[in-house]
């Protein structure tokens, strides 16, 4: 080959490999992040279904009326990569929240329910079992 | 660097491209049926509380609530008894709004029709003729 002695790699190819290099970094911290993204989605999403099944059970026994009555519903744990998380799940008058801290990020969610006014809802950490109690 | 390799390099761009706006609304269609399965839990709630008697039912001559019942001189109800604080939602009974909200722009409404004894308070245990009912219709919107 003239003008290009032997075992010499060409400005072409460097520049290929270069512009090679730089594309597939540059897609890498953008899948990185869309990743994260969607991580951080799905476990938001999980809180906003607990919270919401939640809400809606507490709100179903109003259909026991005055009698008295105890309702039990076990709340799931959050699934994160390959592990599961239990929630915190706090009840403030007549909402309730399902929170979690993962990997030094904090999630939320909020629902509202209705009872039966005579009723107690608390969520009982040991079971991790949200309990409606109707004492009349 | 040859025209092969930066039309390469282009199309490999954009086909990763494509695949993360696939996948990114597959994101949003999850999101958007979790939303409606929210939707439809609470409104199967809110009918479940409204036919329990407590809110809009009969209550007998020691006072207990009859299930299944509309009281047709019913006080008033909420969103907040039926659990629906953060949705727009419409109940109407005998051509009457229990609760009155415009849905016109939700995005998802689910309607429900409860069919109710119709009753006065209080009433006798022997009181529900099953004759004389009334349908009452719980829309929930967001």
């Amino acid at each position: 080959m003239k003008g290009q002695a032997r075992g010499q790699i060409s400005l072409d190819l460097m520049m290929a490999v270069l512009v090679s290099i730089i594309v597939i970094g540059t897609l890498l911290v953008v899948v990185e992040n869309v990743q994260a993204s969607y991580e951080d989605m799905f476990i938001e999403n999980q809180l906003k279904k607990i919270a919401s099944e939640s809400a809606a059970f507490v709100t179903s026994t109003n259909a026991m009326g005055d009698v008295r009555f105890t309702a039990e519903l076990k709340v799931p744990k959050v699934q994160h990569g390959e592990t599961k998380q239990a929630p915190a799940v706090t009840i403030d008058g007549d909402t309730i929240t399902v929170s979690i801290s993962i990997g030094g990020k904090d999630f939320g969610r909020s629902s509202h329910f209705s009872k039966p006014a005579t009723a107690t809802v608390a969520f009982d950490n040991a079971t991790e079992r949200l309990v409606v109690n109707n004492i009349v | 660097m040859t025209l092969d390799f930066l039309i390469a390099m282009i199309l490999v761009v954009f086909s990763i491209g494509a695949m993360m706006q696939l996948a990114e609304l597959r994101t949003y269609e999850i999101k958007e049926n979790i939303e409606y399965e929210d939707l439809q839990e609470k409104a199967e709630a809110a009918a479940i509380a409204l036919s329990g008697g407590t809110l809009i039912g009969c209550t007998t001559e020691n006072g207990t609530a009859v299930p299944f019942t509309y009281n047709t001189s019913v006080p008033g109800i909420t969103k907040g008894d039926l659990g629906l604080k953060d949705y727009n939602v419409e109940v109407t009974a005998d051509q009457v709004d229990l609760i009155a909200e415009d849905l016109g722009s939700a995005a998802n409404v689910i309607v429900v029709d409860l069919e109710l004894d119709k009753c006065s308070s209080p009433m006798p245990i022997t009181g529900v003729s099953g004759q004389d009912t009334q349908t009452v219709t719980l829309k929930v919107a967001k």
